[in-house]
């Protein structure tokens, strides 16, 4: 399915993120279906705003968490979104692209959120950087208490927040936090890149230059 | 007194180098005038000298410490040379490195030094291609340097050549030097540069690598600030949270 | 002013209840342990911990405390329930075997206080009584009418009659007529004879898990809220009864509360309790999405001051979002209490006072006598 979206993205279709699975018999049996929001905006530089916004509004909507026990499991209290136990508690997986290399997966259930996060890697080298940044954070994994370890199949890093993070974290700063993180990494990993051409230039001049 | 230098040269490489008559035996042999010896077991040159006769010789010590430069630059010195003198030799092979060529494919009014660069990890091999790109780029604004090409297949030069292709590498640089860039003094220099090319970009990477960390592990450390904010201040700032409250009456 | 007293009690609060002369809250702060703290309604008063009940083994879900009988039932995700007494000084539990193999999620005493509810996540609801032969409270299930975890249960005022929420997105109402418990006459209601277990109603409203249902005061009509951000109002609960629903733009509510027959409050994640009200023709609307819009000026260069501040204390790291709450709960409201005294409510007076607790760990209260000036001024 795809939706096309107004820029000011995902308030109209709060209801939407909300509507559990369960509701709609056809969804049963179809399985998951995905929400596929394209923009085709002719500036791509200025699709960056909606994209997060857009997002930001989707995780706002979607992170509506509370402590929910296992049904299926005694005494157990898991998230729900890993363990996918009874398919009425989750709710319908969200999909927002900015374009084929850039896409956020959000999925939600009573008790738990994942967000994957595929980042742009244009070529090798972002590629390589993109790979670097996500190892230094798995390997701070203990301190980022939201960061999945392992990210989604499909997605370069996956957060999971629970009930509990919602409870002793105040839900706008954790969201700014995954909105701050995918505006960051895009511009950090430009910027690393231009450093790395810039120094090339002039690691090759100097070396010519010597020539005469 | 006397004291004995043993070098050891890459076995693979040196004797590749040391047996062709090429011009760096003639230019050992001319920089250390008899005092090449039988070098010991799994070396490949020695030199015996005694140390009090030459401890004030500065030039002596200078080109005893560039004694790498003097190998693996007789070839080149030899093709500049006749290069220099109008003649040219024909092309020829060295792996100066394992898994690492350079080629020097003399023709009538040029000598192409091209090196075939590599490196295992990947990260080196992403930037390196990148730093070859840049030397393509930044001769364009260096006139006076002589021409350079990058590609990542072999250049047309090394059509009639014989060497082991392999797939996925760094790439290869081509310094197509003429008759200008190595006239008189120009001809060490240049020998010097192109024999230090593959440390110096080697070096390069390095520290861009170290940078890019750095740089990493700074904005890192800035997340994880972000995060740390969404935990609420701790108890006492809190009251002047409520506070805030009381003042909302 | 909106919000009377806060009190920032624990982390979490996921549940709390008031005695009968509001003089004692009940709270559970996130964990195993329920602790009574000496309150008042006044805005000023300083709350002080008194007792701490332990005997669960995990999160209490749920608390309720007789009005009449002074007695505390809890409810948690253990599977167990206790029922307190205060015998001197201290609170005795009985441990009520609920026969549940799942966490309990919600408590209720029934109005005569001779009976609780709890639902549960084993997807059924029990429905406990006392028997006095046995010393014993005894718990009969209400098995396989609900397909998923029971949310919240909430007694109709005639004592046999209970609605249920769950997370199979409905709310359903069923007889929980005990034999011998409850007089004979009152196994007869608007939907005829009725036997226990019996489902007389149910609601497939919400397109989200359903939470939260309360009664109104006469029994006359019902409300839950879907986590769709959709909040239902069912009225003559009978065996025809008329729906009406409402969808917000808001976030998801998460419990209601009917003040009078014309009025409820309900809140949930938007952290602010929104007001809905009846007109004439039976239409519920909302009178104020927050009954915080009308901040004054100087409160407002205030937050703006406090927002710059922030901004200051930041910088460097280009987090500059002014949308900090403004709401007197920082988090999710998870449970909304009446504070109504026995008397008044024996007089059946409105409720003018509820206090709501949440995730951000917050006891408010708040009052609708204040609050009626701000409604009143907002209507001119």
């Amino acid at each position: 399915m795809e939706f096309w979206l107004p820029a000011n993205g995902a308030v109209d279709f709060q209801a939407q993120v909300l509507s559990c699975n369960s509701s709609s018999s056809s969804s049963i049996h179809l399985g998951f279906h995905v929400l596929h929001c394209l923009w085709h905006l002719s500036n791509m530089a200025n699709t960056l705003r909606p994209y997060l916004t857009c997002i930001r509004n989707t995780l706002t909507a979607a992170m509506c968490l509370q402590n929910f026990p296992c049904q299926e499991v005694e005494r157990h209290n898991k998230p729900e979104v890993e363990f996918k136990t009874s398919r009425e508690l989750l709710l319908n997986p969200i999909l927002i692209c900015r374009n084929e290399a850039e896409k956020c997966l959000i999925e939600a259930s009573i008790n738990s959120l994942r967000i994957s996060i595929k980042v742009k890697q244009a070529d090798e080298l972002e590629n390589i950087l993109a790979k670097k940044f996500l190892r230094f954070l798995s390997m701070r994994a203990e301190s980022f208490q939201v960061l999945r370890r392992k990210p989604v199949q499909g997605y370069d890093i996956s957060f999971l927040i629970t009930n509990y993070h919602c409870e002793e974290m105040s839900k706008h700063k954790l969201i700014d936090f995954v909105v701050t993180f995918m505006e960051d990494i895009d511009k950090e990993i430009s910027e690393l890149k231009l450093s790395v051409n810039t120094r090339g230039r002039l690691v090759a001049t100097e070396f010519l230059r010597q020539f005469t | 007194m006397s004291a004995s230098v043993t070098l050891m040269v890459w076995i693979d490489l040196s004797e590749q180098i040391l047996n062709l008559t090429n011009g760096s035996t003639e230019l050992l042999t001319k920089l250390f005038p008899g005092l090449d010896t039988t070098p010991d077991a799994t070396f490949d040159f020695a030199l015996k000298f005694d140390c009090d006769k030459y401890a004030n010789n500065t030039d002596f010590l200078n080109s005893i410490s560039q004694i790498k430069r003097h190998i693996l630059g007789g070839p080149m010195n030899a093709a500049f040379t006749a290069l220099a003198a109008g003649s040219s030799l024909p092309a020829s092979s060295y792996s100066y490195r394992k898994n690492e060529s350079m080629f020097i494919c003399p023709s009538k009014d040029k000598v192409v030094v091209i090196f075939l660069v590599d490196f295992q990890d990947t990260m080196d091999k992403a930037v390196s291609r990148i730093f070859l790109q840049e030397f393509v780029e930044g001769q364009r604004s260096v006139r006076t340097a002589p021409p350079v090409s990058y590609s990542k297949e072999p250049p047309q030069e090394l059509a009639g050549m014989k060497f082991p292709a392999r797939e996925n590498i760094s790439g290869y640089i081509s310094f197509s030097l003429e008759k200008r860039h190595v006239e008189g003094a120009k001809k060490d220099q240049a020998i010097t540069l192109l024999t230090g090319f593959r440390s110096y970009l080697h070096y390069h990477i390095k520290c861009s690598k170290t940078y890019l960390q750095m740089r990493m592990r700074k904005r890192v450390a800035g997340w994880l600030q972000v995060l740390n904010r969404a935990v609420p201040e701790i108890e006492t700032e809190k009251k002047t949270a409520a506070g805030k409250t009381f003042v909302r009456k | 002013m909106a919000a009377g007293g806060v009190h920032q009690l624990a982390q979490c609060i996921t549940c709390h209840a008031w005695n009968a002369d509001l003089s004692m809250v009940a709270v559970c702060p996130n964990n195993n342990e329920v602790h009574i703290y000496q309150a008042s309604p006044s805005p000023t008063s300083a709350w002080e911990c008194i007792h701490v009940l332990q005997k669960h083994d995990q999160l209490v879900s749920g608390i309720d405390w007789a009005p009449m009988s002074n007695k505390i039932v809890t409810s948690s995700h253990d599977r167990n329930s206790y029922v307190w007494t205060l015998e001197g000084n201290e609170w005795q539990p009985t441990l009520v075997i609920l026969r549940l193999n799942r966490a309990a999620i919600s408590v209720d005493w029934s109005p005569r206080e001779n009976k609780f509810a709890v639902g549960s996540g084993a997807m059924s609801v029990c429905v406990c009584y006392y028997e006095e032969d046995n010393n014993w409270w005894v718990s009969k299930l209400i098995r396989k009418k609900h397909h998923s975890t029971v949310t919240s249960v909430a007694w109709h005022p005639n004592n046999v009659l209970l609605a249920t929420t769950s997370t199979d997105c409905r709310c359903r109402v069923f007889s929980a007529y005990v034999k011998g418990v409850d007089a004979r006459r009152d196994a007869t209601t608007a939907f005829g004879d009725i036997k226990f277990g019996e489902q007389l109603i149910e609601l497939d409203l919400a397109c989200g898990w359903a939470f939260g249902c309360h009664w109104s005061p006469s029994g006359n009509s019902l409300a839950f809220v879907g986590h769709d951000s959709t909040i239902h109002f069912v009225s003559d609960v009978g065996p025809t009864p008329r729906a009406h629903s409402l969808s917000l733009r808001h976030l998801p509510l998460r419990d209601v509360l009917f003040l009078s027959e014309t009025r409820l409050v309900a809140g949930g994640f938007d952290c602010n309790p929104m007001l809905f009200e009846i007109d004439q023709n039976g239409v519920w609307y909302t009178t104020t999405f927050s009954v915080e819009t009308c901040i004054s000026i100087f409160e407002y260069s205030l937050y703006v001051f406090a927002a710059a501040k922030g901004r200051f204390k930041w910088l460097g790291n280009e987090v500059a979002e002014l949308n900090l709450p403004s709401t007197t709960h920082e988090n999710c409201i998870l449970t909304i209490a009446p504070v109504i005294s026995l008397v008044e409510k024996k007089a059946e007076k409105p409720v003018t006072c509820f206090s709501t607790s949440g995730m951000d760990g917050r006891i408010v209260v708040w009052d609708m006598n204040n609050l009626g000036d701000v409604m009143a001024r907002l209507r001119l």
